[in-house]
């Protein structure tokens, strides 16, 4: 099971964090995870000026934005599951 | 606890005339609130003089603490004599109500107030006297949570004369109808709303004479307290929430670092809700014990949109995000507290940050003042 936190508070919000979830939320169904990753919001990270903040696991990546998603999904979701299909997440 | 009055008013005015004959004018006071309504002979300018002057020197006078029988005797020696009809005429309705629920009606040629408790009329014995040569109806009575009276001129009885019914739809027809209303739990504007939309149909959109209707609903007052920003001090982190959860009423939370103190403070967890029900906002989240949590400016700054375009709480029925729910519920609570945190995030004060994040404060006072214009209680304490 992994955990991805996407903050979505003013700060990530305005640079485009509901791009960002609704991207991981493709790509979890395109993948047919729902029962593997578990995708949350959260408020603030305290990386206002970073954003967006992401969280995979316990590991945080900032400034991310859509389009980034699918390498960041692959990279670090995919491998931490341990699915072969690491490589194909975009 | 006290009684609420929720107050809303219309006004039609003769086909042709660009003044109301009808006045009305309403006064709280210490112990309640005062309404007045007048009909002044005649239409237009005139009329509209003679009832104005009624509804201010009742009120005033009422205020004062006067009798009744002061009022009618000064609006005698006062009232300018008509000279088309050598009369000193104007009609008024003097409704007195205390927020522990006694009411004083005074009437003098209007028609009789419709009085009502949820979806019934009370049956309100009147005892006439005569002041100074005028007939007046007096009654005392009671209300309580649930019960609405109805203000109205003629011209509101007389609707569709000559047109739908011969006399008008009356008395007995118009007080059916507002009992309909009654029965729902809608506020006094969109009662008077339904009511205006109903008489404006009869007169098929050219009043036949000034019409006017004053609702009452009374209630027990809903109160808010919205937490919004935390405080400048972290030691006061546990006291601001403190507030919050011990206050009566609804409990809103506005912020994402201030959802997230609350959490701490209290040892919960909050959850956010993934969809965006509106794409220019951040979607709310849900704390126990919190009704409304969500994210802060962005949702204050759609929220003050919504409150200057003079959304009703009606048209933001079923709208799920943030701005409208917070707006429908600041719309509907009678007295609202706000604490409002001063503490500055350092992250929104970047110039990588848009700027529109760096005013939360300057929207909270507009909001602030908003809700004072629609004559709620509001008290604001800073952190």
């Amino acid at each position: 099971m992994v955990t991805i936190t996407v903050c979505i508070g003013s700060s990530c919000f305005k640079r485009g964090a509901d791009d960002v979830v609704s991207e991981f939320q493709r790509l979890i169904t395109e993948n047919g995870l729902e029962n593997k990753v578990v995708l949350k919001g959260s408020f603030c990270m305290d990386r206002c000026t970073e954003g967006t903040t992401v969280k995979v696991g316990d590991t945080v990546f900032v400034g991310v934005v859509a389009r980034d998603v699918p390498r960041l999904f692959r990279d670090e979701v995919l491998t931490r599951l341990q699915l072969p299909g690491a490589g194909r997440g975009g | 606890m006290d009684l609420h009055f929720d107050i809303a008013q219309m006004q039609l005015s003769k086909h042709g005339e660009e003044l109301c004959g009808d006045s009305v004018r309403r006064v709280d006071t210490p112990y309640g609130v005062i309404v007045a309504v007048s009909d002044g002979l005649g239409s237009g300018v005139k009329a509209n003089i003679l009832s104005s002057l009624t509804v201010t020197l009742a009120t005033r006078m009422l205020e004062k603490g006067a009798r009744l029988d002061d009022v009618v005797e000064a609006l005698g020696e006062t009232l300018p004599v008509c000279r088309v009809r050598k009369l000193a005429y104007s009609t008024f309705s003097l409704l007195l109500l205390s927020r522990e629920g006694r009411a004083y009606l005074a009437e003098y040629d209007n028609p009789p107030a419709f009085v009502g408790r949820g979806g019934r009329l009370v049956d309100v014995p009147r005892h006439g006297r005569e002041i100074h040569g005028r007939v007046v109806q007096e009654a005392v009575f009671e209300v309580t949570d649930g019960s609405w009276i109805v203000l109205v001129s003629d011209g509101v009885l007389h609707a569709g004369i000559g047109g739908l019914w011969n006399l008008g739809w009356g008395w007995e027809r118009v007080g059916a109808y507002l009992s309909k209303l009654g029965a729902t739990d809608i506020d006094a504007a969109d009662f008077v709303r339904e009511l205006e939309h109903l008489v404006q149909r009869l007169y098929a959109g050219r009043p036949g004479d000034d019409a006017t209707a004053v609702v009452v609903r009374v209630r027990r007052p809903r109160l808010l307290t919205a937490l919004i920003g935390p405080p400048r001090s972290r030691s006061d982190d546990a006291e601001v929430t403190r507030q919050l959860m011990a206050s009566p009423g609804w409990k809103v939370v506005c912020g994402g670092t201030t959802g997230n103190m609350v959490a701490r403070v209290l040892g919960k967890e909050i959850e956010v809700e993934l969809d965006f029900p509106d794409e220019r906002i951040p979607p709310t989240g849900r704390l126990e014990g919190v009704d409304l949590l969500t994210e802060g400016t962005l949702t204050l700054h759609r929220c003050l949109e919504l409150l200057r375009a003079g959304v009703r709480p009606r048209q933001l029925e079923g709208r799920r995000d943030g701005a409208s729910r917070l707006a429908s519920m600041l719309l509907r609570a009678d007295r609202l507290d706000f604490i409002i945190g001063r503490a500055i995030n350092p992250a929104h004060q970047s110039p990588d940050v848009p700027p529109d994040l760096a005013i939360k404060h300057k929207v909270v006072e507009d909001i602030v003042a908003e809700l004072e214009a629609r004559g709620k209680k509001v008290s604001v304490k800073y952190y």
